[in-house]
């Protein structure tokens, strides 16, 4: 991937947006500084020393409602290597867990006068709720079943570092599927947006049950009942996503999480069907996996899983998040 | 004359031009009694009825009344605490918890003159459903039903579309709404029971009431007033906005002509679904808030935006007043009634912006 804005090039380029609450609300501008600015943080954040002064004296509030690992740190390390001070909450041991409502919580939070909040909850819309509540920028790191615009923004960006595209080039050309529990998945909503965007074509299928109806009607894809479809038609696709099934929000729609496996994992077998038609097809996953289920261990280990490469790239495109709404609030 | 100013607002809503209306009359609002220090009393509801000029509003009340001792109780309040030229009619409720209410007793309480009204929420269990049809035949009741199936409608936010896709909302499928007229009506053939359907919001299952219709059953359905004006494109333009948290939740634009038509036809009428819905139950979550709308003031002069008053008329009052087995209303001269309501004007712009005042006549 090329178009890297150095530190020293971080001009007054602009987002449009105060918030990064959903990728609709993005232009394609927008999705192109984020990409070259996170580009420039992810050569930072292969030195020595990975930390930068950009936003020392800044706060940045992490508001976790909702389980999280790869999210929480990586925004975590994001603001950190900025230099910006964390106030970090999670619902647990809160007193969200004592009956506080979403809206109190972020009136307490917005007392302590943070710059940015980061805010991952369960309910669709809780980043528009706490937007007009709270002064400082809101940065959705996941909403219910709505949206994850900065794991779909790391998704594209890991994409166009392995194929080495630039940031005009976008996706062009290339085709992805994403497998799995698509109604559900605020992963799959934002990458639903965001790779179109950029120019790939997005093939989605999964289970009847978590393929709403209305699908195809609300995003630029094509929908498939059948995972070998999905893959391998029309000379298979470049890349797989594979989302896991949400045991915590319903019922697996199958028998068994073999039977799951078998009918829409990516089995070491499917992926050297896609192998075989595409030898450098990657494999992404959002986290956590969940080996044997959706995604096979030889596969998740496998030199094309860009799964890593995914929680690596994560903090650079955080990083840009926080600087570039910094700047548009005149912090930075 | 009766000079009425909302005890609720401080809206300096600019209304000019004149109408004369029969009273009107609302088969389905909602009321808590006693009300919360912070919820509508059921004078708060009285005032605004008169205001919107409602002159016959059947109350839902929570909590339900199921026998006698509660319908006396709620009648005494509803007496005691209402306003002169306002009747508030309480609905018994057909199913205490999952037990038949005591239908028969509840009824005793209720003056004889007072229509008899059943109110049947949605329900799991349709051989209870079947006797409290029963029921209420036996006592010469009307039933105001809310059709939907409990566990398809559960939690649904928006109905099942491209807009509940797209936004990540909860949803339920038309068929939530459809397979419930199409139960109720099946046990209105076996039970010769009168059903009301209140609150249809899909094209399916005005489909459905119209076939009822058509066979000669005894059935009959409203619209709530907001489903009338808004459809889900507003969940598009006021993203996750707990005011547009409704119950049954908002009609696609396909739905919502239907709906328009059908009332133009004269195949539904014009229920309200008034619920005040506190402060504190509307700053949650959108799949927390408490569904509901404050409509008793915004009804007539939002849909006079949607239909002529020809329309209204009848929809608002002759034939609510006919199922209720009532007289309509006597004429009410409305000596300013605003005409240019914008449609999102009835949920957003009644609430802190200043003071409503209309001047009612009545004859």
């Amino acid at each position: 991937m090329s178009d890297a804005r150095s530190l020293d090039d971080m001009g007054p380029e602009r987002l449009s947006v105060r918030h990064l609450r959903a990728i609709e609300e993005l232009t394609r501008p927008d999705v192109d500084l984020l990409l070259s600015t996170a580009l420039g943080f992810s050569e930072v954040n292969a030195r020595a020393l990975k930390k930068v002064p950009t936003l020392r004296g800044r706060t940045v509030a992490l508001m976790f409602f909702e389980n999280s690992t790869r999210t929480r740190l990586s925004f975590e390390l994001a603001a950190k290597r900025l230099s910006a001070d964390t106030l970090s909450f999670s619902a647990t041991g809160s007193s969200v867990a004592k009956g506080e409502t979403l809206l109190d919580t972020a009136r307490n939070i917005e007392a302590m006068r943070p710059d940015m909040v980061v805010v991952r909850h369960a309910s669709s819309g809780a980043p528009y709720m706490l937007s007009r509540v709270m002064s400082g920028a809101i940065i959705n790191a996941g909403d219910g079943q709505h949206e994850h615009p900065t794991q779909a923004l790391l998704d594209a960006f890991t994409l166009m570092v392995r194929w080495q595209r630039s940031v005009a080039e976008g996706l062009q050309g290339k085709t992805i599927a994403i497998v799995g529990d698509i109604g559900r998945s605020r992963v799959a909503r934002s990458n639903m947006l965001l790779l179109p965007m950029l120019g790939a074509k997005v093939r989605v299928a999964g289970p009847a049950p978590m393929l709403p109806a209305a699908l195809s009607q609300s995003f630029p894809v094509e929908v498939f009942a059948d995972v070998d479809d999905a893959l391998l038609s029309g000379g298979g696709v470049d890349a797989v996503m594979m989302l896991r099934i949400q045991k915590e929000r319903s019922q697996s729609p199958m028998g068994s999480d073999a039977d799951y496996a078998h009918a829409f994992g990516l089995t070491g077998e499917r992926f050297a069907k896609l192998r075989r038609m595409k030898p450098d097809a990657v494999v992404l996953h959002p986290g956590p996996i969940n080996r044997g289920v959706e995604i096979a261990s030889e596969v998740a280990d496998d030199a094309a899983s860009l799964i890593l490469a995914q929680t690596e790239n994560g903090i650079a495109i955080r990083m840009a998040t926080l600087y570039l709404l910094a700047l548009q609030a005149g912090h930075a | 004359m009766t000079t009425m100013a909302s005890e609720l607002d401080d809206d300096e809503t600019t209304i000019t031009a004149g109408a004369r209306f029969p009273g009107l009359v609302d088969m389905h609002c909602h009321l808590r009694l006693p009300p919360r220090p912070d919820e509508q009393s059921e004078r708060g509801l009285a005032a605004e009825a008169h205001v919107g000029g409602f002159r016959v509003v059947v109350v839902h009340i929570t909590p339900a009344i199921v026998d006698r001792i509660s319908m006396t109780s709620a009648q005494q309040a509803l007496q005691h605490h209402g306003i002169e030229g306002v009747t508030l009619l309480a609905a018994v409720d057909g199913i205490a918890g999952d037990e038949l209410a005591d239908i028969a007793s509840a009824f005793g309480a209720a003056p004889p003159s007072m229509p008899r009204v059943v109110r049947l929420p949605p329900h799991k269990d349709t051989v209870l459903v079947r006797r409290v049809l029963e029921t209420a035949r036996a006592c010469d009741a009307l039933v105001i039903a809310e059709p939907l199936d409990v566990t398809m409608a559960e939690g649904a936010v928006a109905f099942e579309g491209p807009i509940a896709t797209r936004l990540g909302l909860a949803a339920m499928p038309d068929a939530a709404e459809s397979i419930a007229v199409a139960t109720l009506t099946e046990l209105v053939r076996v039970t010769g029971a009168r059903v009301h359907f209140a609150g249809i919001a899909t094209g399916r299952g005005l489909a459905l009431v119209e076939t009822a219709l058509s066979e000669g059953l005894d059935v009959s359905a409203s619209v709530h007033a907001t489903h009338l004006l808004l459809d889900d494109t507003a969940l598009l333009a006021h993203r996750y906005d707990t005011r547009l948290r409704l119950h049954p939740p908002l009609p696609r634009a396909s739905d919502r002509s239907m709906l328009v038509e059908a009332v133009r036809r004269g195949i539904v009428t014009i229920s309200t679904g008034h619920r005040w819905v506190p402060q504190r139950e509307r700053d949650l979550e959108i799949d927390k808030a408490t569904p509901g709308a404050r409509m008793l003031m915004a009804t007539l002069p939002a849909l006079r935006t949607v239909f002529d008053d020809s329309v209204l008329q009848e929809a608002l009052s002759l034939r609510p007043a006919a199922l209720l087995g009532i007289v309509p209303p006597a004429p009410v001269t409305f000596s300013d009634v605003p005409v240019s309501f914008a449609a999102t004007e009835a949920l957003f712009g009644l609430r802190g912006r200043g003071r409503l005042i209309q001047r009612i006549d009545d004859e």
